[in-house]
């Protein structure tokens, strides 16, 4: 194996918090090298502050050292810089960090609020022309109802254990925050997206409009969708018109927003 | 991948089209750079831009959308990457390890811009799968040098373009050089036959970090590979949280430009025939707003216009018809501080920014959330941090007044 490549896997181990074999690299050349990572880890604490402001909230009091931690256990693996920052739920999740923590009581939904934050970044990444969605403010529903519709690639589902929108309304807000345990176990199902306006938005889903937007993702028409709810939801022959009325309300809605587009 | 054993012709400058003074984009300053550039004004300050093409490769994005607008104005846009990791020494020999996921996007990316060529940085920011957030300097080996001219070849190879590497600002040598600085870098220009992008910051951040003249050091190079100029700010000093250790300056490309490294940039333009001059700024935007890069570009250009013989000369022969320039009503006025970029100064008035935060939506009485994203960058990229170092080589002439007074800044320097 060639030399350099050996002294740069050493210094790979070196930054993966791992032990260094001194023999290749010497301590003086660690120290010296520290700087490297010292650098990396700065530009990296303020990069995470930014895209997990609320996790950030709560952790503060560790965060030079969860950052730290973090870094040495989920390096990068992608060029895209901010990608760096993608493991943080995983990395909260994980036992290790739940057992060094274990004083500081963390609430249980700190994790799933990360995913959260995350989303936004990564929905963020998609270029407003790049993912299909309409740029004109179109606000009808223009399409046939044999029509093909489906939601832009600009959203995300999430289904949390807790009450996510609560919690970030809660620690978004400028009051002091306080008792997080408060917050107990709730299902919550949000659809993510990115509107006209490039701001990162949710509708908080209840299980019939989940069902809608699950057929939205995969594409269908609008005769289709009427008759995949009603069967679904065993919508009476009298109540298929009130039913159809609220479907085609969202429906526009989502247009408006830009999430849906027909073909 | 293989290495393909292709004879190779070296860079030859002469084709290479003149670009004149550019600015790096960033998306903080979009919307400002589009207003400077929408001004009927002649473009002496931002005649092309530079962007990091690792932040416009995203899943599902189109690149070229984000710069249409730019691109429509006959602004040209050049690509300076942070992670082709040329110094990357493959396992086996012979079979380099690229990122192709990278190589792929950026392909796309340079043929839908149209780049006139690509740079990175001569570092080592990649190991394997592993990126490290940071540019890590690579030893002034012979096996390094053959490492990097087998990386650079491949990859002009690959996207078919002329490539760039830029010299680093390096704060330590992780083993030990077996030659100085400037004898690595003439080393890999003269085994890959590529172009030089000279950052002069780094020279400068360098020369006080490991003691050494850059004037000297700018000498010892071959400056005829020169292509592309980077100009940025650093600051004074960082320590390693990890360690403590302490360096003397850092490079940080979020200051302003240093005097001593304007005047670094003024020799290094009399001696070398760079065909695109940058200002590099990647953060610290609000401090003095737009304006304040405006100011920092006026002072390039007005550099640039005092060696008018060679600037010009090229501009005519080039026939840069999309490269405004007023040069020639400043032919005979460069003693005093510029008239027409005053006049762009005061047309320039800072935009105010406004933003669209949208209506909530209401649904099914469902609470909503809106958050506010537009504003923020995401693209922040790893400070230019790299290494170099190189024992003070003997000055070959008598001291200028300017290398005494760098020797003096150092001084102070190292003071602090």
């Amino acid at each position: 194996m060639a030399k350099l490549h050996r002294i740069q896997e050493e210094i790979k181990k070196y930054f993966m918090g791992k032990k260094v074999n001194t023999r290749i690299i010497s301590q003086e050349q660690l120290r010296e090298l520290s700087i490297y990572k010292s650098l990396a880890i700065d530009t990296l604490r303020g990069m995470m502050r930014k895209i997990y402001p609320l996790c950030y909230k709560i952790l503060q009091d560790n965060w030079n050292e969860i950052i730290h931690s973090y870094y040495e256990k989920y390096p990068s693996t992608s060029s895209v810089y901010n990608q760096a920052a993608k493991n943080f739920s995983v990395f909260l999740k994980d036992w290790d960090f739940r057992w060094k923590y274990r004083e500081e009581n963390y609430p249980k939904w700190l994790y799933e609020l990360a995913e959260y934050e995350w989303v936004e970044v990564d929905l963020y990444n998609y270029y407003r022309d790049g993912y299909g969605g309409s740029k004109k403010d179109d606000d009808t529903l223009k399409s046939s109802k044999e029509e093909l519709i489906r939601l832009t690639k600009a959203h995300k589902v999430y289904r949390f254990d807790y009450p996510i929108s609560k919690i970030v309304e809660h620690l978004s807000s400028e009051k002091q925050v306080y008792n997080l345990s408060y917050f107990k176990k709730t299902k919550e199902k949000l659809l993510i997206f990115r509107d006209r306006t490039d701001h990162i938005r949710y509708f908080l889903l209840s299980d019939g409009s989940y069902y809608l937007i699950d057929k939205l993702r995969s594409g269908t028409n609008i005769n289709e969708l009427y008759k995949k709810f009603h069967r679904k939801f065993a919508i009476t022959d009298a109540d298929k018109q009130g039913t159809e009325e609220k479907l085609n309300d969202l429906l526009i809605k989502f247009t408006k927003e830009g999430i849906l587009t027909s073909s | 991948m293989q290495i393909t054993n292709v004879a190779k012709e070296s860079v030859d400058k002469s084709k290479l089209k003149y670009f004149g003074l550019g600015l790096g984009y960033r998306r903080e300053i979009r919307k400002d750079i589009i207003e400077y550039l929408e001004k009927p004004i002649p473009q002496t300050l931002i005649q092309w831009l530079e962007i990091v093409p690792e932040n416009y490769i995203y899943k599902g994005g189109h690149p070229l959308k984000q710069f249409e607008e730019i691109l429509e104005m006959g602004i040209p846009l050049i690509p300076h990457g942070v992670n082709l990791s040329i110094g990357s020494a493959p396992k086996h020999k012979k079979k380099l390890e690229f990122d192709f996921h990278l190589l792929r996007g950026l392909k796309k990316l340079f043929e839908e811009i149209k780049a006139p060529w690509f740079s990175d940085h001569l570092s080592c920011s990649r190991i394997g799968q592993h990126y490290f957030q940071e540019l890590i300097p690579v030893p002034f080996t012979k096996e390094a040098i053959d490492v990097i001219a087998d990386n650079i070849k491949f990859l002009e190879d690959y996207f078919q373009l002329p490539f760039l590497f830029e010299n680093p600002s390096y704060y330590s040598h992780i083993v030990k050089p077996e030659m100085r600085e400037s004898t690595f870098i003439n080393s890999i220009l003269k085994k890959a036959k590529c172009g030089l992008l000279l950052d002069v910051n780094n020279v400068f951040v360098n020369s006080v970090n490991h003691r050494y003249l850059p004037k000297q050091f700018i000498d010892d190079l071959d400056l005829s590979k020169v292509v592309q100029i980077h100009m940025a700010g650093h600051k004074k000093g960082y320590k390693s949280k990890l360690t403590g250790h302490e360096i003397k300056i850092l490079d940080t490309h979020g200051e302003n430009m240093h005097e001593r490294v304007l005047e670094l940039f003024q020799y290094v333009i009399k001696n070398s025939r760079p065909k695109a001059v940058l200002l590099e700024r990647d953060s610290n935007f609000d401090d003095e707003g737009f304006e304040g890069l405006v100011d920092e570009l006026k002072k390039l250009r007005f550099i640039m216009d005092s060696k008018l013989e060679f600037f010009q000369d090229k501009e005519q022969e080039e026939g840069e018809a999309s490269v405004e320039s007023t040069m020639d009503e400043k032919k005979d006025d460069t003693s005093l501080a510029n008239p027409a970029l005053e006049t762009n100064a005061a047309k320039a008035a800072p935009e105010e920014i406004t933003m669209d935060t949208g209506d909530n939506l209401d649904l099914s009485s469902n609470p909503q959330g809106e958050m506010d994203y537009a504003n923020m960058d995401f693209s922040a990229m790893p400070g230019m941090h790299n290494l170099d170092a190189e024992q003070a080589p003997a000055p070959k002439k008598e001291k200028s007044s300017l290398e005494n007074d760098i020797d003096s800044l150092g001084q102070e320097f190292m003071d602090i």
